[in-house]
């Protein structure tokens, strides 16, 4: 299993530093020059000056890459423009709200859609199939931001039970919550829910679960022990799946609700052409992903012994 | 054919785009108003009979912009699915047929694509490239590159190993021929599923773009456009924000649903 786990951290990093590489350069390609953005045209040419120096914007292309790379290996993503800080000071002060808000956003979202998957099997063809179908497919193709402003209107307009604004003075942890993780879950239970239906009725033919079955054991124990357990892989492909996506819906997710985490971090950095903040936000929500497509592929190992042994 | 017109995902999805895609055609058929037309008097009416959808922010009737809309939107997600499904299967064909090297590299590029979330991925390219019509085709095309390269990489692998393309080669056709006269033909089928999903994507895409107010930029009326303007006013006039949304739901649902009816025609063990 180490070894295993080893590979596939090692076999992330030339993606890693790809991701880098690709971020550097097309920030690089943004048109129009940072130094006069940030001052504004208002800016004498000796200010502009002083400014390119200083955030060594002067210097040739190549040069700003291997200073940006080497600094990125020693943890350092440089300054942001915009906030007068750290890049990874202002990342770190938004990615637990972020990482939060996915990571529950994924468990709810999964228990949820592993019920809802496990009746529509079991009710295969019946209305509660028929409905749980119809209603996720629907949901699949939801825009997170339509759902979100629905989930807007109805609580924050309607019920008043959360505030339009979710980074508005005492407003509490879980009303603040509430809104972005009901909109994750509507959209991200869509897809599951799919999923474990038909993994549960690929399951249902084969000849252990009749077995099983012959044996007396009560149909609970057979659907939950036998049948889900082994329907398992494709319903951990698509949380994993889910929670990398989860990243990128984030970025809307915290517009709708004008939450702070990471994605509002970098809508914020591309308004105000801060390169820097922009190209630290992108990579560090790229390796988020990519970490947990490691992760995924780590509980494969474990949930079956099989892709473990041919991956070693 | 008769089983292709038969399965209802099919039908029904098939149904809803043809529609949409008839709408977008003979919009000004079924619009009275025009799509820019300032009236800064009747802004934020409600629905009426006078404008089934009510107005705009500034006067304009919605129902006009999301019938025009539908043209920019769809023709966009046409484009950028057309660069994804040309960039896509070409490298995904020649990695699966000639395998080795050219298949390690690009295999290695596409994994560099798929560790952004497609959304990042637009937003930078589009920031990059600057707002424009051309240039929101391509940020929401190149992040769909990944989806049709492993669809086309997996088919031509298979197909690859096939009798039919080993006795081409025998007699002594050459790669370009081999590939595009033979393996071609028979990973079609597999990027036609892909490419419903991919199109409901790019809908999806152009309207989260637009919405973060990163999309095609004004006057041009996308359904992202549209979306983004009714916004500050989605609590006093829901009308532009929520109708406009509702057609961009229906439209990807449009698309998942033939996607999901073709993949069920295809390989109807599922």
């Amino acid at each position: 299993m180490g070894s295993y786990v080893l590979k596939r951290f090692l076999s992330a990093v030339p993606t890693v530093i790809g991701v880098f590489v690709v971020v550097f350069f097309v920030i690089r390609m943004i048109p129009g020059d940072p130094a006069v953005s940030m001052l504004g045209s208002g800016a004498t040419e000796a200010q502009i000056q002083v400014y390119r120096v200083k955030y060594g914007l002067d210097a040739p292309l190549p040069v700003q890459f291997g200073i940006a790379f080497r600094n990125f290996l020693t943890g350092d993503l440089g300054d942001s423009i915009s906030l007068y800080k750290p890049v990874r000071e202002a990342i770190m002060e938004r990615l637990p709200g972020t990482v939060q808000l996915a990571g529950l956003g994924v468990v709810a979202g999964g228990i949820l859609a592993v019920f809802l998957g496990v009746a529509a099997a079991v009710f295969r063809g019946k209305w509660p199939d028929l409905l749980l179908t119809s209603l996720s497919s629907l949901g699949m193709s939801l825009p997170t931001f339509y759902i979100g402003l629905w989930v807007l209107m109805i609580f924050a307009r309607k019920l008043g039970v959360i505030p339009v604004l979710s980074n508005a003075r005492g407003v509490s942890y879980w009303q603040s919550m509430f809104g972005p993780l009901l909109t994750m879950v509507v959209g991200e239970t869509s897809l599951l829910t799919r999923t474990t239906r038909s993994s549960m009725l690929e399951i249902f033919n084969e000849d252990f679960i009749r077995t099983a079955r012959a044996k007396g054991l009560p149909e609970k124990w057979v659907m939950f022990r036998h049948a889900l357990g082994n329907a398992m892989i494709p319903i951990i492909t698509v949380t994993g799946y889910n929670l990398a996506t989860a990243f990128g819906g984030a970025i809307v997710l915290e517009a709708v609700f004008t939450r702070n985490g990471i994605g509002s971090l970098l809508i914020g950095a591309i308004n105000a052409r801060d390169y820097p903040l922009i190209q630290g936000a992108a990579v560090v929500i790229a390796m988020l992903m990519i970490l947990v497509n490691i992760m995924t592929d780590i509980i494969y190992g474990f949930a079956d012994p099989r892709i473990r042994v041919s991956g070693e | 054919m008769r089983t292709l017109l038969s399965n209802k995902f099919i039908m029904l999805g098939g149904a809803m785009i043809l529609a949409m895609l008839l709408i977008a055609l003979f919009a000004p058929l079924l619009t009275v108003y025009p799509y820019d037309g300032l009236d800064l008097a009747n802004k934020n009416q409600a629905p009426s009979l006078e404008h089934m959808m009510g107005t705009d922010p500034y006067g304009r009737d919605v129902w006009c912009r999301v019938v025009y809309g539908s043209r920019v939107s769809l023709m966009v997600s046409f484009a950028a699915v057309g660069v994804a499904v040309v960039c896509g299967s070409v490298l995904g064909i020649v990695s699966g047929y000639l395998k080795g090297g050219f298949d390690l590299a690009a295999g290695r590029l596409i994994d560099i694509m798929m560790a952004f979330p497609s959304l990042l991925l637009s937003m930078i390219i589009g920031v990059a490239l600057g707002p424009s019509t051309r240039n929101m085709c391509l940020s929401i095309g190149i992040p769909l590159i990944p989806i049709f390269y492993r669809v086309a990489r997996g088919a031509a692998l298979s197909v690859g190993e096939r009798t039919f393309v080993i006795a081409s080669e025998s007699m002594g056709s050459g790669r370009f021929r081999t590939m595009f006269r033979h393996v071609l033909p028979n990973v079609l089928p597999q990027i036609f599923v892909v490419l419903s999903m991919g199109m409901g994507g790019s809908i999806l895409a152009e309207a989260s773009l637009g919405f973060l107010g990163l999309g095609i930029p004004q006057p041009t009326p996308s359904w992202g456009l549209i979306v983004n303007e009714g916004k500050p006013y989605m609590f006093t006039a829901p009308w532009t924000t929520g109708f406009s949304g509702a057609f961009i739901a229906l439209t990807i649902w449009g698309f998942n649903l033939l996607g999901d009816g073709l993949r069920d025609h295809l390989d109807p063990r599922v």
